[in-house]
């Protein structure tokens, strides 16, 4: 990777690289200027080795996921950059008059216009023109053409393989084919009757060398000896990288391609450029090749296609370095992956940066007495600040050098393992790299974070009031007041207000002497204020929203300052904000009008979010210590028969709402199962009183330390809530566009060579189970579509006829249709019997994605299923047919557009457009759906020497969703490294807390607590507060899901069904919930084994 | 569940209470016996003999002092004797019950029922109100928890501090505090209280007031004290003072 949000990797590692100078030089200033403070803080490493493990493992997550980040988009970069090689071989440069190829689409490349053929006679002109040039090495010509195979000896057909003619002397000039075997493929070495197959095309036919080939094209058919088993590229007749769908190839000298496709003798329909050197070292050249040719063909040899070449005048000729295309193309999709990653990646920092501050914090406590001891002989808070920075730094150097190694074992995983296992064959071209670059990035990043939070950790943790600190005291919160003022500050600040924060800090703090309040709440009430206003002046959500979160924050502050009560203030606060962020989309654009947003926002909503769930949750958890401490008697079992009573009509709220209420139902369940565990929670502490020892201590201590309990919640409830958004995000879009609802009605597809009908399947299959059948002609490859109603040029689109049983018999699902019909049948009739009227798959509202087309219909509006019927101009290029027709129904089926895509016509309707069809695509539907494997498995073996080939339409949903599940899985498997930190988080501070109450646990052991209620206590407390946050994580993404996929904005006309998918939420909350308490087991373990009189004089 | 000399083996500790017996006088009988116990801390070369073959025989209604200089062996001798640490030989015998033999939970329960423990440093939860420190032994004993607050309430109005209750640790004063850990040692009704010089962290009125507070449950209660100190004071308000040097008893002294 060479950038990364525009900026040159180069630089950002120097940046990052000066900033690590800069942690590393302080701690170098402060082993040369205090060597005691620097001498305490590396004995304060080894003093205990278990928990250093733990600190040095927290403090490793920054890294480890910045590093993953890069190096997975290395890897991508890499993987793609190699197959570009492997794809293009010899060619750099692709001159097309066909359009241009998109070598990187699923789909594979293919030219967006009306295939044509030039004569071949334009090469030798090319040849000539460009003999002394310094780059170009020769021209390829190329003719391509599909065509069905069948291997004679594995009996195996294919209804696509491209007939790809080349020019064996040219070709061989260049350096030839690769044979499987190693070694070149030399066509000048073909004997008449022989071709080489490509190993894709290979393995489609379980072809060997030396077998027999039969080509049907033409309406003839050709027998040919399999010469040898060459790699897949482009010169072997597969356009698309190893992932796309594309076919295998047949490769046969020009000459001989041309006599089985019946052509004249000198016709190509692809041409590209060789450049001097080998397949690598050409890249930097192309742009500037491509250059000239273009002048050329533009200027002095404008008309060298046309005359030369035969080619119709109205077409263009357009010259793409392709290989310098493809390489960049690659590189920028390694740098998306780690854009993505690290953006989703800020979720587990956030986690990260938290548990930081968390074990500096405790560090502190624990070494409180001896910090109150430093300060008593003499020492400032600034060599406390020193002593922790330099203790911090010695951490973070030698954990963000175990997040490097981490990071790329993830990235590893995430790349090599996890994609290939849930995706299948798509990956199979990753290739895990990392370069020296990303891990440098990766290492300083990493440590960057983690040294900036260790400084504002350090100078938390250093206010220490000395009496308290020694004698173990609690601190005392007294109000700050305001100190005399120091002009002498002010005027320093003057010129410093260069630097805003420096300026006010020295003239407000250190000059005038104001309290913190008074500081921070006004600057943040003006900062929000601008914010709100810029959000509003550019209709940006993200400064609006963080504006409109951190006036409340700010107040609350202020208020603080001035003596209101923490619970209540705090408590609205977080209402406040809570209000705000789960505000519907529609709601919010109704009370302050519309913004646009992306992805950042999902960031920004999350740690709101959690943010003010967490306030609601620590400042009234106490009323969980009483639903949690009955005090006996008759009414001992009220506190939980409420909470289960709650939660029993919460749960009848949902199955009364069901699915109404836009997923409100599902919310109602969500509810109904969080309180209902409550009850059973409450129920258990009156059930069984010997928990009540263990559980007063386990809700007791993290009650008494708001700020240590917060922290952890949050860490936990920010991951929480990422994967809980992204879980029911992926499981209601995965549901809707691959659900059975998917289908459309539709079972089987079954398809034979484009040129060819597809023979009948009535005795073919079993008749008694197919339920519907109708027929479709393929794209041509030769048709325009435009919208009546906009100025737009015509865009390739496919346009297709079908017949009387596709509208009848069949009878797909529609998604949409238009106003002035009742029922999608009275849709179909009317297209089957009416004129002019069409059908069009669902990427044309952009319901689906079309990962082939990019023409859409931009101007319809659905509502609720329905649309004004909208016009289309329908060209046939190969005709000159244009025509008017009105599409008034929209196809379910969410297909790749390969099966799906295009604008249908009835029969007779697309007679008079593009002549009479041949109709070479059945669809089926099947009484029993889950018959539709066999019925298609049946069709092909029944039709193999036919070139038919017949495919599920439940499987082809699994395929095509197998590709975005891996990405999401890898997606998720990311954003799941933030539990780790959650999880590592409470191991941390359960060691933590051990070795600080160890005296009290002596106590408690000598006034009678048993081992198991030692350990009870420990794990119970983690699990209070893993469930706290795991809780509040699981219901604030909820939610915000929920307004997601409730917002028109966001689904983008999609209908989807809110549900929740119950079955992995309540997996990761088990899982995180398990490995939390093996995290805390060990400590709690240990915690009970501390022996009692050892543990009383502690200190 | 066995019974022995009126102290109890794991019982539900209300049964427990009913069967324990009234005040009783000094000399009804040993209540703590101690039989050549050694305790030898470390291993190989760095083995430290904190305790050099003890004997000893506290009468239940007694009130001993330990005394000696520091690291004779005061802490370790009662940390022994309570069951709080291993000995290393020897036997140790609360009212007839070899507490060496019992296993770490019957050992834990039964100084749940049977003894309370007072500390120099209080070792109250900080966490906690001053009621709730109070009611912990009782909870732990699975004693309701409306039964464990009265208990706790009385416990806290014997050592005068009844007002304080809700408070936490950090807002009493260093006496209110040892105040708060007798009412803690107390709260279960046992029959002998250990305490690891209960005024070493106080003033000498404070000192004096504590030392008062436990002769007169002493007195009242027939309650057995141990009392590990440094301060002759506190030594001469005992019916007996034991003196230690380097982990062995060297002297006896009856002042009452």
């Amino acid at each position: 990777m060479n950038e990364l949000f525009g900026i040159p990797t180069v630089t950002i590692m120097a940046i990052l690289v000066a900033l690590l100078g800069v942690a590393l030089a302080t701690v170098a200033a402060i082993g040369v200027g205090n060597r005691t403070m620097f001498r305490m803080a590396m004995r304060n490493i080894p003093r205990r080795g278990l928990q250093t493990v733990l600190v040095v493992s927290g403090l490793s997550l920054a890294t480890l996921i910045t590093t993953a980040s890069f190096v997975t988009g290395d890897t991508i970069d890499h993987s793609l950059t190699r197959d570009t090689y492997r794809l293009l071989g010899r060619s750099d440069i692709d001159i097309t008059w066909n359009g241009e190829r998109e070598f990187s689409s699923d789909g594979g490349a293919y030219g967006d216009g009306a295939r044509a053929f030039v004569s071949d006679a334009v090469v030798p002109r090319l040849e000539a023109h460009f003999a002394a040039d310094p780059d170009i090495e020769t021209f390829l010509p190329f003719l391509n053409r599909p065509v069905a195979a069948t291997d004679q000896r594995s009996q195996r057909s294919t209804p696509d393989v491209a007939l790809t003619g080349v020019d064996a002397a040219r070709m061989d000039r260049a350096g030839g084919l690769r044979l499987l075997s190693g070694g070149p493929a030399l066509l000048g070495s073909l004997r008449p009757g022989e071709a080489y197959l490509s190993e894709r095309a290979a393995r489609d036919l379980r072809a060997e060398a030396g077998d027999t080939v039969t080509v049907f094209a033409s309406g003839t058919t050709r027998d040919f000896r399999v010469a040898g088993i060459v790699e897949d590229e482009l010169a072997s007749g597969v356009l698309g990288l190893r992932y796309s769908r594309v076919p295998g190839g047949l490769v046969l000298p020009l000459d001989e391609a041309r006599a089985v496709l019946g052509l004249k003798g000198n016709e190509i329909d692809a041409l590209t450029v060789s450049l001097r050197g080998d397949a690598r070292s050409t890249v930097g050249a192309g742009e500037a090749a491509a250059d000239r040719i273009e002048r050329y063909l533009t200027g002095e040899g404008a008309g060298l296609f046309a005359q030369a070449g035969g080619l119709e005048s109205d077409r263009t000729v357009e010259v793409f370095p392709v290989k310098a295309d493809l390489v960049a193309q690659a590189e920028l999709y390694g740098n998306m992956f780690t854009t993505l990653f690290l953006v989703l990646g800020l979720f587990s920092m956030a986690a990260g940066v938290m548990l930081i501050f968390m074990i500096f914090v405790m560090l502190a406590a624990e070494r409180k007495a001896e910090m109150g001891m430093a300060r008593a002989v003499g020492a400032h808070r600034g060599h406390l600040v020193q002593s922790f920075i330099a203790e911090g730094v010695m951490y973070s150097l030698l954990a963000g050098a175990i997040g490097v190694a981490l990071g790329a074992a993830s990235a590893f995983g995430m790349t090599r393992g996890l994609l290939p296992l849930v995706g299948g064959e798509y990956f199979a071209l990753i290739e895990f790299s990392m370069t020296p670059v990303s891990l440098v990035i990766g290492y300083s990043l990493g440590v960057v974070i983690t040294f900036i939070t260790v400084v504002f950790a350090s100078l938390k943790v250093s206010h220490v009031n000395i009496v308290a600190a020694i004698r173990q005291l609690p601190e005392e919160s007294r109000r700050e007041a305001r100190r005399k003022t120091r002009w002498a500050w002010v005027a320093a600040g003057v010129p410093a207000l260069v630097v805003p924060p420096l300026g006010l800090w020295f003239i407000a703090r250190k000059g005038f002497g104001l309290p913190w309040a008074w500081i921070i709440a006004p600057s943040g009430i003006a900062l929000g204020a601008l914010l709100i206003l810029a959000g509003r002046a550019g209709e940006v959500l993200f400064p609006f929203a963080l504006g409109m979160s951190i006036i409340p924050m700010s107040v609350a502050a202020l208020a603080r300052y001035h003596g209101v009560p923490n619970r209540p203030l705090w408590t609205v606060t977080g209402i406040l904000l809570g209000t705000y962020w789960l505000l519907p989309p529609g709601t919010h654009d109704r009370l302050f009008g519309e913004f646009t947003s992306d992805i950042e926002m999902f960031v920004l909503s999350g740690i709101m979010i959690v943010v003010s769930f967490t306030l609601v949750i620590v400042f009234n958890a106490r009323l969980l210590t009483r639903m949690f401490s009955s005090q006996g008697g008759r009414m001992r079992y009220a506190p939980s028969a409420t909470v289960g009573f709650v939660a029993v009509a919460a749960g009848l709220a949902g199955a009364i709402i069901g699915e109404r209420g836009d997923g409100l139902g599902q919310l109602a369940y969500l509810l109904a199962g969080v309180v209902g565990l409550a009850a059973v929670l409450a129920w258990s502490a009156v059930r069984f009183p010997a928990l009540a020892p263990a559980m007063k201590m386990a809700i007791a201590y993290p009650l008494s330390n708001r700020f240590r309990t917060g922290m952890t919640i949050a860490m936990f409830s920010i991951i929480v809530f990422s994967l809980t958004v992204f879980s029911i995000l992926l499981a209601n879009f995965d549901s809707a566009f691959l659900g059975g609802d998917a289908r459309g009605n539709l079972d089987i597809i079954a398809t034979a060579n484009a040129v060819e009908p597809i023979p009948d399947l009535a005795g073919v299959a079993d008749g008694s189970g197919i339920a519907g059948r109708g027929a479709a002609t393929l794209p041509t490859g030769a048709t325009f579509v435009r919208e009546t109603t906009s100025g737009d040029a015509p865009m390739p689109y496919p346009v297709l006829g079908a017949d009387d049983g596709f509208f009848s018999s069949l009878a797909p699902s529609l998604d949409a249709f238009a106003t002035g019909y009742g029922t999608p049948a009275e849709v179909l009739a009317a297209v089957r019997d009416g004129a002019n009227l069409a059908l069009a798959d669902n990427a044309v509202i952009g319901v689906n994605y079309s990962d082939r087309y990019e023409w859409t219909a931009e101007g319809v509006q659905v509502d609720d299923h329905r649309f004004a019927p909208f016009t289309l101009e329908v060209t046939n290029a190969a005709t000159g047919e244009v025509r008017t027709v009105t599409v008034v129904g929209i196809l379910k089926a969410t297909l790749p557009a390969d099966y799906i895509g295009g604008i249908y016509l009835n029969e007779r309707d697309y007679a008079d457009f593009a002549g009479q069809p041949v109709y070479s695509r059945v669809y089926l539907r099947l009484h029993d759906a889950a018959d539709a494997e066999t019925v298609a498995s049946d069709i092909e073996s029944a039709l193999a020497t036919r070139g038919v080939q017949a495919e599920s339409v439940t499987k082809i949903l699994r395929d095509a969703g197998a590709q975005s599940l891996a990405f999401n899985r890898m997606f998720q498997a990311f954003m799941g490294l933030g539990l780790v930190v959650g999880i590592a988080g409470l191991g941390v501070i359960a060691f933590r807390s051990v070795v600080e109450r160890r005296q009290q646990i002596g106590m408690l052991r000598a006034i009678g607590y048993q081992r198991t209620t030692v350990t009870l206590t420990f794990l119970l407390e983690s699990s209070f507060v893993a469930a706290m946050g795991i809780l509040s994580g699981i219901a604030g993404g909820a939610v915000l899901a929920r307004n997601l996929l409730t917002s028109e904005a966001f689904t983008e006309g999609a209908t989807i069904q809110f549900a929740v998918p119950w079955a992995e939420l309540v997996a990761m909350a088990a899982i995180a919930m398990l490995f939390s308490l093996g995290m805390t087991w060990l400590p709690s373990r240990g915690a009970s084994r501390v022996p009692v009189a050892e543990a009383l004089r502690y200190e | 569940m066995s019974r022995t000399n009126g102290l109890t083996l794991p019982v539900p500790a209300p049964v427990a209470r009913a069967a324990a017996p009234a005040a009783a006088a000094p000399g009804a009988g040993s209540i703590i016996t101690l039989d050549r116990v050694t305790k030898v801390y470390g291993a190989n070369g760095t083995r430290v003999h904190a305790l050099a073959g003890v004997s000893l025989s506290v009468e239940r209604g007694e009130m001993v002092a330990i005394m000696g200089q520091s690291g004779c062996g005061k802490t370790t001798l009662l940390n022994c004797a309570s069951g709080l640490d291993d000995v290393t030989s020897g036997s140790v015998s609360i009212a007839g019950q070899d507490i060496a033999t019992l296993s770490d939970k019957a050992r834990t329960t039964f100084r749940a029922h049977n003894m309370g423990f007072v500390f120099q440093t209080y070792n109250l939860l900080p966490v906690l109100s001053a009621v709730e420190n109070v009611e912990l032994p009782l909870v732990v004993s699975g004693v309701s928890p409306k039964e464990a607050r009265q208990r706790a309430q009385a416990a806290l109005e014997r050592v005068g501090l009844r007002a304080q209750g809700e408070k936490r640790p950090a807002q009493l004063s260093g006496g209110q505090r040892q105040r708060v850990t007798i009412a803690r040692s107390l709260v279960n009704n046992p029959e002998i209280v250990w305490a690891d010089e209960p005024t070493g962290a106080l003033d000498s009125r404070t000192a004096d007031d504590i030392i008062t507070l436990m002769e007169t449950l002493n007195e009242d209660q027939g309650l057995t004290f141990v009392i590990v100190t440094h301060d002759a004071a506190v030594g001469a308000r005992c019916h007996r003072i034991i003196h230690m040097v380097d982990g062995a008893i060297v002297h006896e002294e009856r002042l009452r």
